[in-house]
């Protein structure tokens, strides 16, 4: 009984996924995907180097550059493969998707101010590089998060304009 | 703005039915959004701009408050 109630057809799956939703909330699930998977990569890849070194001298520019430039791909690749496997030749962008998308925008905005605030005190204050390289970081990614989890919850919950 | 339901009420899923069934995908390609956004406004999840509500009540011949109404203020 179990097994019946848990099991997804993965092509009626894609069915569903294809029918209700339009081609930029299934972009914004792959940008939410590569920006969690990517900082989650990010962070182990640094947890890795800060055992028993001073956070002075842990070098953090490469995962970082590497996790940039992950990202990048990352986007790119899944929407190759979905469009692929999904079939999905729509890519049409309405008024509704640019008002989401500007809703999710001013929603994401705050965690980067927040984290540039964050990282100009970190610099007045003369911490390592490490601390202000990251608390920029870290706004872009819960920036980025941010503005994907908003844009969603429009998508599903409705956007009004009053 | 904000993410929550609109007010604004519509017959639009009537007026397809009383046009020959029209598809809701039919209604986007003439009115120029996507099949999902047909579905938000349906659904009461999206209030479209005046000039997607004019489009619309222009394809089924209505005038735009047989197409979409909104409620009277009480108080």
């Amino acid at each position: 009984m179990l097994s019946v109630a848990l099991y997804i057809d993965p092509m009626s799956s894609f069915s569903y996924v294809r029918d209700a939703m339009g081609y930029k909330e299934r972009s914004t699930w792959i940008e939410l995907v590569v920006a969690v998977g990517v900082f989650l990569w990010y962070l182990a890849a640094i947890s890795g180097r800060v055992r028993g070194t001073p956070i002075a001298d842990v070098a953090f520019q490469g995962p970082m550059i590497r996790a940039t430039l992950l990202s990048i791909v990352a986007t790119i690749v899944l929407h190759f493969a979905y469009a692929i496997v999904v079939g999905s030749r729509d890519t049409q962008e309405d008024q509704r998707d640019r008002q989401v998308a500007r809703f999710g925008d001013w929603v994401g905005m705050w965690p980067l101010v927040f984290g540039a605030g964050t990282a100009l005190v970190l610099a007045m204050l003369e911490l390592d590089h490490f601390w202000v390289a990251n608390a920029i970081y870290g706004g872009f990614v819960v920036s980025s998060v941010t503005t994907s989890v908003a844009r969603l919850v429009a998508y599903q919950r409705g956007l009004s304009l009053a | 703005m904000t993410a929550k339901p609109t007010k604004v009420t519509n017959e639009v899923r009537a007026l397809r039915f009383r046009h020959g069934e029209m598809t809701q995908a039919e209604l986007a390609e003439r009115v120029g959004v996507t099949r999902q956004t047909i579905i938000a406004i349906e659904q009461g999840r999206y209030s479209p701009s005046l000039e997607v509500a004019f489009r619309i009540a222009r394809v089924f011949g209505v005038p735009l408050e047989e197409a979409f109404q909104y409620p009277e203020d009480r108080g």
